[in-house]
């Protein structure tokens, strides 16, 4: 692990990885995207982030992206808004990873099933709701990501105002949340991802999900038994 | 406790520098708002659709539950698939374009159609284009250079009527003269000949209704049809109401014959007798039989005369004077394969009893489609029964629940096209792909000779022509004349995967319309209310349409002033009118919005009505629309259209190809007939195809003794082939096909194992990548779905995936 064992998440950063990996599955890379990533903060942002192992392989790949020629940004963006209608957007048939819980709730991909449901409840009860713009069901890889950085960022807030029960609550919310509507579908997808991804970005996403939501995890855990 | 979680919340933020930055906020935004989401939709919702009535159960704003309206007399088990279809991971999410049309333009990289780059873009980036598009073809091409054929079973409903709306885009938006079609793929052959034969459309009438048929008929004949399978579905809400009379019809233990090359849903459930003919041979069959009545003198001369006209001209072919060819039941046998003493039996047979010769539309699918109910109706008129009590012939007692009584209620309006410009044209809708490949050049049809439209753009919206149309390949190719192909579907069928720009549309059950139940029996008026809201960013086709027209700056002639529900009122009122004048009362709207169903009286004399009664009564006074006001036998007008392929008299042709023709280059024929688990291609891709898919193949029947030297059993993957295509398909074997035909349904959705490649493996079972390209004859134009043959084979090679249906396997 080398130098990468000092670094340490704090609950902002934790929270803020979780709305960044989300934004890759909410929306397509953008040429705004790109120029994003390759101006002086976008680099510094991504240098931060390759320091945490799991992050690695995917800031690699977006580094890769800020490297290009500016005039190819415009065929690159297409060339993965292609791959990301057919891994996301149904465009692939079969050949896609639909980034919705429900897909993997039964054998036949439907979509807007129990866990649709079950993620409009936690909304409702965390008392927010999705932008009106993002045309997408609850149980979307996306919101689900969110709401993760949402229990985090409560969490972090009770523990700022000295409210140790909430901070608690909000602590163990995300280690069930995460079991229950992530780590049970969530290496499924990605399995998809890698299969069928025709780019490697979204491989790479893929990847980086899956081993970021592990580790995540296994540090939630570790922070609870050493209670 | 605390200590340790504040332990683990103070650790140093390696992103301490970087969270300050301005660009995180662009980089990982949040997707909340802070405020709770609307209170959720809970309740039950009463709506119709082309499988019937149902109550739709919402939970939470989510469709949940399926339930048959309680007056279904029997339900169709296809409704489980209309509520799945709904939230179908095929379903089209957003606005899409095909990404080297986004890239480089119209026209481009036409050849890569069909394999998949699309790119979604904004509802008005789509519409910004689709408009555009058409003014080009106004402004560039002119008159006639946009095709609003969009042929298909668009959703039930009146108002959301993709089909009208897109041609009153066309003449009252664009307003250009627009090219759209004439007929269908499901009655071609037939609707064009009967006028000329019984002066109506026949396929598309009430039939002798099925009271009179169960108390006076006494031999049941159903001809290359399968009303059990068939009447679950309507073009309007279907009623079901002809099963309850096949089950009385049962009950009273009176003859069923089902002459088929399968032994039907019907022939099962009627305990029918089976008899087995040879697909494509119907005519020669129905010569037999005319022959035997004739030489047998056993037909009925006083009709003949009296009710006929031209059996005189059809005689010297029937007794083979003119082609030293008699027409007997021994000629009949070699073709069509039926024992002599089995066709001379049935003739005897119908001819004693009172007989009701039922038809399906099959027989007039193939090559020479014109002939065959041609024929049925002169054995019919031999029978000497039209228009008595349950005798004659019936084309529709499969379709839509023909011959369920008629209510007394108002017919419903509809939107319409809102008045095609001058100078529109329409083709045979079965020549579309030819009308691709000859701009400006001739064709025939029913006695006039027209040129074919030079096309730059097809607009499709609620249609699949990559399913129904046949000769696969050839169309792939065709498609590619076109500079732009917009879809406008809810479904990634294989046409939208073919198209440019691709419009996600709000499923029948995301929207408010309205629509009569029953085409034959206007049992009821149905309120087809909103079940749930579009999802994702799908859009209602009213929608659609109208921000089309604003931005082709007609608006409000497009709209007449009126949204969804001002429509559905205005044809709910329109009815209530009617009605009043007919002394029918019917609710005010707001009373029928919310009981959501209105059902109409059903007068004794409906119960009673017999076809052709009027006629045979006083054949003067209520003359046949015919130019000799009697049954044409001889049509002097086919006479002067002098074509060889439709002869003025019903006769017995040879078609392209056939099962042991001459020359035949395969083995088997394949029977592409409707499918008892969708409706064509619709709900091909939702949860019912766990019923049916072999080897997550579209099933393909085989006899054993095909399947045996094959060396092919129940569950393998079989490829079928022939010169014009190749598909695989899941084998069952089973003795409920004759040998040397196997029995693939229409409507499989095409999965090109490399996708827009003509020639292509289908992955999963479209019979028309087998089917040949060709109208039925110069008179009708109609397809030519029946007529194919092919061989078949196990399938050893590397398996492909299906993978038009997303239904991932979990991981």
């Amino acid at each position: 692990m080398g130098k990468h064992e000092t670094i340490t998440l704090s609950n902002s950063d934790r929270s803020l990885v979780y709305r960044w990996l989300a934004s890759f599955f909410t929306s397509e890379v953008k040429i705004e995207t790109l120029e994003s990533y390759s101006s002086p903060e976008g680099r510094a942002l991504l240098d931060v982030f390759s320091q945490a192992p799991a992050l690695t392989s995917f800031t690699g790949e977006l580094t890769k992206l800020t490297e290009l020629p500016v005039e190819s940004y415009q065929s690159k963006v297409l060339d993965l808004a292609t791959a990301y209608s057919r891994l996301f957007l149904g465009v692939g048939g079969q050949h896609s990873a639909p980034p919705y819980e429900s897909a993997y709730y039964n054998e036949k991909g439907t979509l807007f099933q129990k866990p649709t449901a079950d993620m409009n409840k936690i909304l409702q009860d965390l008392g927010i709701s999705i932008e009106n713009s993002m045309k997408e069901p609850a149980d979307h890889l996306g919101v689900q990501l969110n709401v993760l950085a949402e229990y985090i960022d409560r969490e972090a807030l009770a523990e700022a105002n000295g409210d140790h029960e909430t901070a608690y609550t909000s602590h163990h919310n995300q280690i069930r949340f995460l079991s229950n509507h992530l780590l049970n579908w969530v290496p499924s997808f990605c399995e998809s991802c890698k299969r069928f991804d025709k780019s490697d970005f979204y491989k790479e996403l893929a990847n980086t999900l899956s081993a970021w939501l592990a580790m995540d995890l296994a540090r939630l855990n570790e922070a609870k038994t050493t209670t | 406790m605390s200590k340790i979680i504040a332990n683990y919340t103070s650790r140093r933020s390696f992103l301490k520098g970087a969270s300050a930055l301005g660009a995180l906020g662009v980089l990982a935004p949040s997707i909340f708002s802070p405020r709770f989401a609307q209170a959720a939709v809970n309740g039950e919702v009463l709506s119709g659709c082309h499988w019937g009535a149902f109550r739709a159960v919402v939970k939470d704003g989510r469709w949940t539950e399926v339930k048959p309206w309680e007056q279904d007399p029997h339900p169709s088990h296809q409704l489980a698939g209309v509520m799945d279809s709904v939230y179908s991971p095929s379903r089209i999410k957003y606005p899409m374009v095909r990404r080297a049309y986004l890239e480089k333009g119209r026209g481009a990289d036409v050849e890569d159609r069909g394999s998949n780059d699309f790119v979604r873009v904004s509802w008005d980036k789509a519409l910004d284009l689709v408009a555009q598009e058409l003014k080009y073809a106004k402004a560039t091409h002119g008159p006639r250079s946009v095709f609003t054929g969009t042929y298909g079973w668009k959703s039930a409903g009146k108002i959301h009527n993709s089909r009208s709306l897109l041609r009153r885009l066309i003449n009252r938006g664009l307003q250009m003269p627009n090219v759209t079609h004439t007929g269908d793929y499901s009655t071609g052959a037939s609707q064009v000949i009967m006028p000329h034969v019984m002066g109506t459309l026949e396929v598309y009438e009430q039939q002798t209704v099925w009271p009179v048929v169960v108390d006076n008929t006494e031999v049941l004949v159903v001809w290359g049809a399968d009303p059990i399978k068939t009447n679950q579905i309507d073009w309007l809400i279907a009623d079901h109401d002809s099963y309850t009379y096949l089950e009385e019809f049962k009950k009273t233990g009176k003859k069923v014959i089902c002459i088929d090359p399968l032994k039907s849903k019907t022939a099962e459930f009627m305990d029918a007798e089976w008899v087995q003919v040879k697909p494509q041979t119907d005519v020669a069959l129905m010569l037999g039989m005319a022959h035997t009545l004739f030489v047998e003198e056993l037909y009925d001369v006083d009709f003949m005369d009296e009710y006929t006209a031209g059996f005189e001209k059809f005689l010297p072919y029937l007794t083979g004077e003119t082609d030293q060819t008699p027409k007997s039941a021994e000629w009949a046998s070699e073709i069509c394969g039926v024992p002599t003493d089995k066709i001379k039996e049935l003739a005897r047979l119908f001819m004693g009893n009172r007989t009701m010769l039922t038809s399906g539309w099959s027989l007039q699918r193939q090559h020479h489609g014109e002939q065959p109910h041609w024929m049925l109706v002169t054995l019919a008129s031999m029978l000497g029964q039209i228009g008595l009590p349950g005798g004659g012939f019936g084309l529709s007692y499969h379709y839509s629940n023909g011959g369920t009584p008629t209510s007394d209620g108002p017919a419903l309006s509809g939107m319409n096209d809102g008045g095609a410009m001058e100078g529109s044209v329409s083709i045979p809708v079965a020549r579309v792909v030819e009308m691709l490949e000859r701009p400006g050049e001739e064709y025939d049809f029913n006695g006039t000779r027209y040129t074919f439209p030079d096309i730059k753009i097809a607009y499709w919206a609620g249609g699949n022509p990559f399913h129904h149309h046949q000769d696969r390949n050839r169309m792939i190719k065709a498609w590619q004349k076109l500079e732009t192909v917009i879809v406008q579907d809810y479904q990634w069928t294989a046409t939208a995967r073919f198209a440019d720009i691709v419009l996600p549309a709000a499923s029948a059950y995301e929207r408010n319309d309205i629509e009569a139940m029953g085409s034959y029996s206007n049992k009821a008026t149905v309120a087809m209310k909103k079940i749930v809201d579009p999802v994702f960013e799908a859009r209602s086709e009213y929608d659609i349409f109208v921000d089309l027209a604003d931005r082709l700056g007609n608006k409000d002639a497009y709209t007449d002033g009126r949204d969804e529900m001002d429509w559905v009122r205005h044809y709910y009122e329109q009815a209530q009118k009617q009605a009043a004048s007919k002394n029918l009362e019917m609710p005010e709207f707001e009373k029928f919005w919310e009981d959501g169903i209105v059902v109409h009286p059903v007068s004794q004399a409906a119960k009673e009505y017999v076809r052709y009664a009027d006629f045979r009564e006083d054949p003067l006074l209520e003359p046949l629309g015919t130019p000799t006001g009697k049954i044409e036998i001889y049509s002097k007008n086919i006479e002067k259209m002098g074509y060889d392929d439709c002869p003025p008299h019903p006769m017995w042709m040879e078609p392209l190809e056939r099962l042991d023709g001459p020359d035949a280059k395969f083995p088997v024929h394949v029977n592409t007939g409707h499918p008892n688990d969708r409706l064509h291609s619709q709900l091909c891709g939702t949860v019912l195809r766990e019923g049916y898919a072999v080897a997550d193949r579209e099933p393909c029947m085989i006899n054993p003794k095909d399947a045996e030297a094959r060396g092919i059993k129940s569950g393998d993957v079989i490829r079928i082939f022939n010169d014009r295509g190749q598909t695989l398909a899941g084998a069952i074997v089973s003795e409920d096909i004759m040998p040397s035909v196997i029995r693939l349904y229409e409507g499989a959705w095409y999965d090109p194992v490399e996708g827009g490649k003509v020639g292509s493996l289908c992955a999963y079972g479209d019979v028309n990548t087998l089917t040949p390209d060709l109208g039925t004859s110069k008179l009708a134009q109609g397809n030519c779905g029946h007529t194919v043959i092919a061989d078949f084979e196990k399938f050893e090679g590397e398996l492909p995936e299906v993978k038009v249906f997303t239904a991932p396997k979990n991981g």
